[in-house]
Formats: structure tokens, C-alpha cells, sequence
């Protein structure tokens, strides 16, 4: 390579096209929208990575199962959210309080790694209502809600998928993944107690 | 023939060296979710003292074997967390600094001397200190960028300075490894020492 190649070819490789990989700017934006609200938030993430560790932890099939009614329950919530926004106009403090609370008791069923199905099932569907809730209190001004509904359901199954049948993979291979998942818990406990010391303070 | 070849090296490695040495571009400023993540992160590894006691926690798990390599561990973020929430609520605890240096001292002097106590023990001892370690965290957590990150973060951050005095400690399955492991106690002791002397004012 000569002076010149090389010239050119620092050109080249600093001028960059733009992809237009992302549909943002089209119709598919609301859709994108609803997917990502969840998953940058860490008060909904990491519930729902604490669910699903949670899901694991009862076997794989209540995990098939949690799939199925946790995202249920989140689209029950998005819509209860999406109305009252729209009839009201107003927030649910309470809903925030319930989705901080989901941070300390999933974590510390998860810490403890206590197995009462009757008990994860009740604690998935009330969480599930409360972070749907939570996304639907949202104002699309104008832009189709079901797009941004799909969004967010397709976030709470793919967090549910992908986090119980990772850690269902991994207890059936690896006798250390349980006390991983209990590790994990205790981390999401910590966090959820200094959330919710924190958000009391704010609150007084 | 050879000089060509020089020169071709030299021209692909200069076209190389610009390609992968762009100048510090700046982009993310610390703010947000990210920069109270980082914040959070951060605190625990950057505060040498912190990093050495959640290491010896480790190594003095790892020392004790199972079920107090996972039990400590365990416990730690937990109780930690308790004493950060007395930190965010302004609640003063007396000597935090001395505290956290004599936990550097007390857990490193634990594993140079391969103290094999009851679980119990152990337990309280680390989770007396965790209320320390935890109150210094929250008092930095009010001026965040965002709390929930930096409650994150610096729990993150203590569990994997755990899990890097377990896999250290691990070594204490060969002869070696574990001569090696308690020197490793006695010069966190000894750097715990030099702090506790700062923090009393010598």
C-alpha cells in the first residue's frame, strides 16, 4: 500500500454510510418504544430478571407456565394503565410503591429460594399488573397504543423466556446455578432495600 | 526485494495505527442511569479500604469452606444494604471510617492466621462491618445521578469483589496456594493497619 492507498483508504474507512437498519422513524417506532420502556428502566428490569431467576428456581414447568401468565398480566396492566391515563390523566403513586415493593419481595423469596407455587404464581400476577400499569401510565399523544402494547408485552416474554429457560438449562447441568440464583437474589434484595430506604426518604 | 517489503509494513502498520487510535472521543457523560450505575460501581473499588475487606471476605469464605463460602457472601450485601439505608436516612453511626479500616485489619488478620471459627461467628463479624461498609455507600447515594443505578452498582460491584476473593481463595486446595492465600490476609491486615492509623489521626 502507497501513500495514496493509504490516504484513501483512512477516507473511506472514516466516512460511513448511514444504515437505516432501525424502523424508528417509521410506523414501527411506538413498537420499539413500548419494547425498550421496560428494559432501560432497572425498576422493571430487574423484577422481571428476579422473576424469571424466581420461575427457575420452581422448575421448568411452572417456568412454561410463568411465561404465559406473566405476560398476560402485564397486557391486563398496560390497558388498566393506558385507561386511566386517558379517563384521568393522572399517575398511580401506589403502582410505583408496588413496583419497588417487587424489587425487595421477589428478591428475598429468591434469596431465601423458597418453592410455594401458589405463592410465586399470586406475586406474578400482581407484579405483572402493577409494571404493566406503570408502562401503560404513558402518553403517546397520537401514536397508535397497540404498537407500543406489542412493545411491551414482547419485552416481558422475552425477559420470562430467555431468563427462565437459561437457568433451567444451566440447574440441570451445573449444581452451583441454584446458589447463583440465590447470590443473585440477595444482590436484588440489597438493591431493592435501598431503593425502597430511598424512596421513603424522598417520600418524607 | 526485502526493502519493498518494508515499506509495506510500515504503510500497512501506519494506516493500521490511525485506524485503531482515534483520539478520546468524550461521548458518554456520566449521568443518568449510566452514570449513577458508574458512580455505584465504582465506590467499592476505587476506596482501597472497602476493596480489601470485601476481598478477605472472600478468601476468608473460601478458608472456611462450604456452606460459609457461600453463606458470607450471601449475607453481606444484605446486611450492607441495611446499613446504607441508615446512611441515606442521615442516621450517624460513630467511627464509620475507623470501622472500615479495622474491618480491612480484622478480615485480613481472619485469613492470615486461617481462623476457623463458627459459622455464626464469622457471620456476625462480617455482618457488623457489612453495617459500616454499607453506611459510608449510602451516605454517597442522595447526590447520585440516579439511586436505584447506584444501589445497583455498588451491590454488583461488592458481590463480584466477593467472588474474586472465593475464586482467589480457592487456591487454598493445594499447599501453596494456601500459604499463599494467608500472606495475602496479612497484607490486606497490614494496609488495613496503615488506614485504621489514618483514620485515628496518626
Amino acid at each position: 500500500m502507497n501513500q495514496r492507498q493509504a490516504i484513501i483508504f483512512f477516507i473511506c474507512f472514516t466516512f460511513a454510510e448511514s444504515a437505516n437498519a432501525h424502523l424508528v422513524s417509521t410506523r414501527f417506532g411506538e413498537f420499539y418504544s413500548g419494547l425498550l420502556h421496560p428494559l432501560t428502566s432497572l425498576l422493571h428490569v430487574v423484577p422481571w430478571i428476579a422473576l424469571g431467576l424466581f420461575a427457575a428456581l420452581h422448575g421448568k414447568r411452572i417456568s412454561r407456565w410463568n411465561i404465559v401468565i406473566f405476560t398476560l398480566s402485564v397486557a391486563m396492566g398496560l390497558v388498566i394503565g393506558w385507561i386511566t391515563n386517558r379517563t384521568t390523566g393522572q399517575n398511580l403513586t401506589f403502582i410505583e410503591w408496588a413496583n419497588i415493593f417487587s424489587f425487595v419481595v421477589i428478591g428475598l423469596s429468591l434469596f431465601v429460594a423458597i418453592r410455594v407455587p401458589k405463592f410465586f404464581y399470586t406475586a406474578s400476577i400482581l407484579f405483572g399488573v402493577s409494571h404493566g400499569v406503570a408502562n401503560g401510565l404513558v402518553s403517546l399523544s397520537g401514536f397508535p397504543f397497540f404498537l407500543y402494547f406489542f412493545g411491551v408485552l414482547t419485552a416481558a416474554w422475552l425477559v420470562m423466556l430467555l431468563i427462565s429457560a437459561g437457568v433451567c438449562f444451566l440447574r440441570e447441568r451445573y449444581a452451583w446455578s441454584n446458589l447463583a440464583s440465590r447470590v443473585i437474589g440477595s444482590w436484588i434484595l440489597a438493591s431493592g432495600i435501598i431503593y425502597t430506604g430511598f424512596s421513603l426518604g424522598i417520600a418524607q | 526485494m526485502l526493502n519493498k517489503t518494508i515499506a509495506q509494513l510500515v504503510s500497512w502498520g501506519m494506516a493500521l495505527a490511525i485506524a485503531v487510535l482515534p483520539s478520546l472521543a468524550s461521548a458518554h457523560a456520566e449521568q443518568g442511569v449510566v452514570g449513577g450505575f458508574l458512580a455505584g460501581f465504582l465506590h467499592p473499588i476505587l476506596g482501597v479500604d472497602h476493596m480489601l475487606a470485601m476481598i478477605a471476605v472472600g478468601l476468608w469464605g473460601a478458608q472456611l469452606k462450604s456452606p460459609a463460602i457461600w453463606i458470607l457472601p450471601l449475607t453481606f450485601p444484605v446486611v450492607m444494604a441495611c446499613g446504607g439505608v441508615l446512611g441515606i436516612a442521615g442516621v450517624q453511626l460513630p467511627f464509620v471510617e475507623v470501622a472500615i479500616a479495622l474491618s480491612a485489619l480484622i478480615l485480613g488478620l481472619a485469613v492470615a492466621s486461617n481462623l476457623c471459627t463458627h459459622l455464626w461467628f464469622a457471620s456476625a463479624i462480617v455482618g457488623l462491618f457489612a453495617i459500616f461498609h454499607g453506611h459510608a455507600h449510602g451516605t454517597e447515594l442522595p447526590g447520585a445521578a440516579n439511586p436505584l443505578a447506584y444501589g445497583v452498582g455498588f451491590v454488583i460491584s461488592t458481590g463480584l469483589l466477593h467472588l474474586a476473593g472465593i475464586v482467589i481463595g480457592l487456591a487454598v486446595h493445594w499447599p501453596a496456594g494456601s500459604a499463599l492465600i494467608r500472606a495475602c490476609g496479612g497484607i490486606i491486615a497490614l494496609i488495613g493497619g496503615y488506614f485504621l492509623a489514618l483514620s485515628v489521626g496518626f
